[in-house]
């Protein structure tokens, strides 16, 4: 579903056979391709495009190290996604596969940050070989400030291999005194691109065949001051004349603006019917013969031409537009081509202004009918943005709204909502109140570029429409659904989620189920605020709706999102190997969609599975995947929570690695990213990112500093900044303090099922203790953290606390007996996991030492610790041993397969094993299989 | 002593301009200059008056005599009671 792209607006314009060679300037264009920017500043009329796509013909193109991409721009340009959708597509004219991925994130309905598009096209650009030129005509009709400013921010960030050259009526809003100053911009100007009376005389005398004096030569470039337009029309209204010295003696005696009286000359001197065709065709933007046919209804014609008796040689013309359009062009009468094909074409831009005007005041009636015309034309014919173009030029505004109301959908969902914007805005506003799908398509937009007050208007101007019964029921069921999820909307951005639920759920009800794609984005939406508010199970069920909806729909951004937020819940309540699970089961759905569009958000799945191999100690794979997400998401999207936490779980992989530098610049990175983070719920004070890195090197002042901040205010507090307070504290020995707050952030995850946060605080909390010197509480405090963390093989959330940590652990292994609290169950191994894990441990115990199977030994203290098998184990144990597989095993105990996976895993981490072989291997050598 | 009052007009309000131009424009041309009064001056220059909107109305003038390529010579507003 792509923004169709007119070919005729990236085609160079093709030089005509004879030209006045004007090498000074065409040396200057040559000249400027060493700077940054070449500017062709200069009011209609004097030969702009014509020098340029000359030059590019000439001498540009001929060299196979250049490369040139053409852009005409239109007043439609003025929607930012529109003109970069134009400038990487005439990019791509001359480097076909470039920014492909671009397209995909561009045409979105709220594509992100127009700089990180261009860098990403950027970057891309300064890969080529060779140099690329790209020229923008007709830049004066850019008044757009998005548009500039991303202009500006294009040219202050040009790759070494790119030239730019625009070409305007008016000096643009860019920065152009500062480019002047550093020698980066080449201009032509008006002096400069006024005909000397040597290209004047070649002109007259040899293009045009006029075989005029030197006087009078000198005559016409004195009038018409080398202006090129000027120069044509003369040239023009001279040939058709005998009197040539004559005229040239009037004309120069007059005052009249020029340009006016030349071309009532020339038309003048036209047959009718070419004056006729002129006329009727200039309100056409671009003329082709099937067009210009239909618009002048080419029966009627036909008989015009009969009934006049052949007065003129033209008089014999009988087929339709296309002689005439070829007669045109032969006889340089402002008309030039659009394509190779000479399917296109459309007078020059003067020249139609004059011929427009002109149209209106001397037959103002056929005006709108020659609109509706072109209008039926082009709507017969799909273009449906110039049948609208056409349509308003009548005011049959009725019509238009017919016309925006079934396109304006794939049109925002391209990210082109500005045109939609613009174009309904041109109805009145009478209009607007009569059509609710108009109504709500207009507060679509608002919703997306934030202009919230506006949209609760409309919408109640479509409900009262609605409720006049004029409508089906489908179509009332279908807006009803859009007006709520919009109220929804609006009460998120006013900060109140239950309102939005509510909202959104009655959108829910109302919407058909057909509307897979709304469905999608609102059960999205709904799925994360529930979860936002810890509200897991709703959460859950939605996302999973979601994610649902999006495939079906196509909308797999949606989809990989709502996978992805599924997980996030899973990682927060504990449950890493679910989490680990739904990552890969995610990956291999969604990684084959990648190669027909890329998918900017699978990355981060890839992001959430190297946090948790990260927590399970696996570093090489956490590495792998981090990277990876990093590689595959960043850059060209919106700077995500994600994009940033991938970046913090690298940092803190480095740390764990010893590779402080490397931790220091991920985490200034991490910061960047956060600073341009526009979800403002996810976006939390990220320093105390690089207050953990501190506390890590011993630097405890400029960590204490940011604690006492932190503190200070009241604003911005986060369960994540307080536990790394919580840290610093420790560390400076405010152990009450710290405890405090340790005691409150574990309470509160404890019972709102969070249990990643409630290890972390008791993990915590057992150092406080320690530091406090109550052991008993420290040892109790670290086996509770244990038996919750055992199961889902916390690793990492230990170990990156350090010595005292190791210190505690290793006191545990020696005190069972303060072991009596049912809740405390985890394995011996587990803790010497661990411990192996510490960088400089050493080890206690070693296997082959083991005796008694069922105690663990250290060696140094002798104590015992037991943690047996229990009797389901020690049965599938048996069952191992006897070669059965899991199914059979499975089946032989009347369990689920699942059950006997999940005893396995038990027996493994009991026995400190990985796999089947090994805990045989084990078993054997403890000698439990009697 | 009349005092020009022309500063006191608030900046969105209505003014008097009157804008002189090189060459002679055929007073057909009102209508394409938002029915500005078109005259031609003895001197070889045509002047463009009337009352103009607004500020935005100004600029779309001056930019019509830019794509006509219209040399602007002057720009002067006026005060109310001028015709």
């Amino acid at each position: 579903m792509e923004t169709p792209v007119l070919q005729t607006k990236l085609y160079i314009p093709q030089p005509r056979p004879e030209l006045v060679p004007r090498p000074n300037l065409i040396e200057r264009l040559n000249d400027g391709l060493h700077r940054k920017l070449t500017l062709i500043s200069a009011p209609a009329g004097f030969g702009k495009t014509t020098l340029v796509s000359n030059w590019i013909y000439e001498t540009a193109n001929r060299s196979s190290a250049n490369r040139v991409a053409w852009v005409s721009l239109d007043e439609a340009d003025n929607d930012p996604t529109r003109f970069l959708t134009y400038l990487i597509a005439a990019l791509q004219t001359a480097q076909p596969d470039m920014g492909k991925t671009l397209f995909t994130v561009l045409q979105s309905p709220q594509p992100p940050p127009i700089e990180h598009l261009l860098t990403d096209l950027i970057n891309q650009l300064a890969a080529l070989p060779g140099r690329v030129i790209l020229a923008l005509d007709d830049y004066h009709l850019i008044d757009n400030r998005a548009v500039h400013l991303a202009l500006t921010f294009l040219l202050g960030h040009l790759p070494p291999r790119l030239h730019l050259i625009i070409l305007t009526r008016s000096d643009p809003p860019l920065p152009l005194a500062r480019f002047r100053g550093r020698g980066e911009l080449s201009e032509l100007r008006e002096p400069d691109l006024r005909f000397t009376l040597d290209e004047t005389k070649a002109f007259l005398n040899q293009v045009m065949g006029l075989d005029l004096t030197p006087k009078a030569v000198a005559t016409l470039e004195r009038r018409t001051e080398g202006w090129a337009v000027g120069l044509q029309l003369a040239a023009l209204a001279l040939q058709g004349r005998a009197d040539k010295a004559d005229f040239i003696a009037a004309f120069a005696g007059d005052h009249r603006y020029i340009i006016d009286y030349l071309t009532d000359e020339v038309f003048e001197q036209q047959p009718r019917v070419v004056q006729t065709f002129l006329l009727q065709t200039s309100i056409l933007e671009r003329l082709s013969s099937a067009l210009c046919d239909a618009v002048l209804e080419i029966e009627d014609w036909k008989l015009k031409i009969s009934s006049e008796g052949g007065q003129s040689p033209l008089a014999n013309i009988q087929s339709p537009s296309q002689k005439m359009l070829e007669y045109l062009a032969q006889n340089n009468l402002f008309i030039t081509p659009l394509d190779d094909r000479r399917q296109w074409y459309r007078y020059h831009h003067l020249f139609a202004d004059l011929l427009r005007y002109r149209l209106k005041q001397t037959y103002p009636a056929q005006v709108p009918e020659l609109h509706r015309h072109a209008a039926a034309w082009y709507a017969a014919h799909d273009s449906i943005e110039e049948a609208l173009h056409h349509t308003l030029a009548t005011d049959d505004f009725n019509r238009a709204a017919d016309l925006i109301e079934p396109i304006t959908s794939p049109m925002i969902g391209r990210g082109e909502a500005k045109t939609v914007q613009d174009w309904i805005e041109a109805l009145p506003e009478t209009l607007l109140k009569e059509r609710p799908r108009l109504c709500i398509t207009l507060a679509w937009v608002f919703n997306l570029n934030n202009s919230g007050a506006a949209i609760e208007p409309l919408l109640q101007d479509a409900e009262r429409a609605l409720d006049t019964g004029r409508y089906d029921e489908a179509t009332v069921a279908e807006l009803r659904g859009h007006a709520a999820a919009l109220r929804g909307y609006t009460a998120l951005q006013q900060n109140n989620p239950p309102q939005a639920l509510q909202h959104m759920a009655e959108a829910m009800a109302w919407l058909p189920e057909e509307d897979m794609y709304l469905r999608s984005i609102v059960s999205f939406t709904q799925g994360v605020t529930f979860k936002r508010g810890g509200i897991w199970e709703s959460a859950a069920e939605t996302l999973k709706q979601a994610e649902a909806y999006g495939r079906a729909s196509g909308n797999l951004s949606i989809a990989i999102g709502s996978c992805i937020h599924l997980i996030e819940m899973l990682i927060t309540q504990g449950k890493l190997q679910q989490a680990a699970k739904s990552c890969q089961e995610a990956i291999e759905l969604y990684l084959p969609f990648q190669q027909e569009n890329p998918l900017p958000n699978l990355g981060f799945v890839y992001t959430k599975l190297g946090e948790i191999l990260y927590e399970w100690n696996d570093l090489e794979a956490a590495g792998e995947n981090l990277e990876q997400g990093l590689a595959l998401g960043s850059r060209i999207i919106a700077a995500w929570s994600w994009e940033r936490d991938g970046l913090v779980y690298l940092s803190r992989l480095r740390q764990a690695l010893g590779e402080l530098e490397a931790a220091q610049t991920l985490v200034e990175q991490a910061l960047n990213v956060n600073e341009h983070m526009q979800d403002l719920f996810d976006k939390i004070d990220m320093t105390f990112e690089q207050a953990r890195l501190r506390l890590a090197q011993q630097n405890l002042a400029p960590a204490m500093r940011w604690a006492r901040q932190y503190q200070s205010v009241s604003e911005g507090r986060h369960e994540h900044a307080d536990m790394m307070l919580a840290r610093v504290l420790l560390a400076h020995g405010d152990v009450d303090q710290s405890q405090k707050i340790l005691k409150s952030v574990g309470n509160a995850a404890e019972s709102a099922g969070r249990m990643n946060r409630q290890i972390e605080a008791l993990v915590l909390q057992a150092l406080a203790y320690q530091a406090a010197s109550d052991s008993p509480q420290a040892l109790a405090a670290l086996a509770q953290a244990l038996s919750l963390a055992e199961p889902e093989g916390y690793v990492r959330t230990f170990v990156d606390e350090g010595p005292p940590m190791a210190a505690l652990l290793t006191k545990l292994l020696s005190q069972p007996d303060h072991l009596e609290d049912k809740r405390s169950l985890f394995s011996a191994n587990y803790v010497n996991q661990l411990l192996a894990a510490f960088p400089d441990f050493e080890p206690l115990t070693h296997k082959s030492k083991i005796q008694n199977p069922r105690l663990v030994l250290s060696e140094a203290e002798g104590a015992k610790i037991i943690e047996p098998l229990n009797e389901r184990e020690m049965e599938v144990l048996h069952l191992l041993a006897a070669g059965l597989k899991t199914p059979e095993i499975a089946a032989e105990l009347v369990l689920a397969p699942s059950t006997i996976k999940w005893y396995l895993r038990n027996i493994y981490s009991k026995l400190g094993v990985h796999r089947r072989s090994e805990a045989l291997a084990q078993a054997k050598t403890l000698d439990l299989l009697k | 002593m009349r005092l020009n009052h022309t500063s006191s007009i608030p900046s969105d309000q209505p003014r008097h301009y009157r804008i002189t131009i090189q060459g002679h424009l055929h007073p057909r041309w009102s209508e394409w200059f938002e029915n500005l009064t078109i005259t031609q001056q003895p001197d070889g220059t045509t002047t463009l008056s009337g009352l103009v909107v607004d500020r935005a109305a100004l600029y779309g003038l001056i930019i019509k005599l830019r794509d006509l390529g219209l040399t602007l010579l002057a720009l002067q507003s006026q005060s109310a009671d001028r015709g």
